[in-house]
């Protein structure tokens, strides 16, 4: 699934630990969401958009 | 987060550690109960015999305790490599029991050799595993 992760992250300048430590996840987990080779499941998903302040569709694209 | 920073990760080493001490202490002391002969009771020496196994499941304790501890993805990951782990050690036994049936060539496998064989491919499984998410 295609999403904005590093765009965002890059905005704020957070590095994968920095987005990974707000999320509660390992930065493993970050770097495979962000590459698009794991979908998050819809509690991180929701996580995710919170940290960013922003809704899940504006950060993840299930089209992609 | 399987880092010894995180505290998580932490407490399973050091549950892990005070297992495998365990282990190989009763193994050690169950091997020279046994071999003293001084017990003759059938029962009793296989009690004996599967002691170090309790401390095992302590370890095993550990590891369950700490999946749960570890967030989805690597969840997912070590799920995987337990399957893939798992399955690959149950079809090669499985294949290996029908080709010493079938000859004499091939010699006896203990079943003591599982348990190591699920555990090590478990490891090899979950490194190829996460490769992939690389």
């Amino acid at each position: 699934m295609k999403n904005r992760l590093k765009v965002l992250r890059a905005e704020r300048n957070w590095s994968q630990a920095d987005l990974a430590d707000r999320a509660g996840v390992s930065r493993q987990a970050i770097n495979a969401v962000e590459t698009g080779k794991f979908d998050p499941s819809l509690p991180l998903a929701f996580t995710l958009a919170e940290v960013f302040g922003l809704k899940i569709e504006d950060i993840f694209d299930p089209k992609g | 987060m399987t880092s010894a920073s995180n505290p998580h990760a932490r407490r399973y080493m050091l549950h892990m550690l005070l297992a495998m001490v365990g282990y190989t202490a009763l193994l050690f002391a169950s091997i020279t109960v046994l071999r003293g002969e001084t017990i003759t009771n059938d029962w009793l020496r296989i009690i004996i015999a599967i002691s170090p196994v309790f401390p095992a499941l302590y370890g095993l304790h550990a590891f369950i305790t700490f999946f749960r501890s570890m967030d989805e993805f690597n969840r997912a990951v070590i799920s995987e490599a337990n399957l893939i782990s798992a399955g690959a050690v149950a079809f090669l036994s499985f294949a290996y029991a029908f080709a010493q049936q079938a000859s004499d060539l091939l010699p006896e496998i203990g079943l003591i050799w599982v348990l190591p064989a699920i555990v090590g491919g478990q490891g090899l499984a979950a490194c190829i595993v996460r490769a992939r998410y690389r």
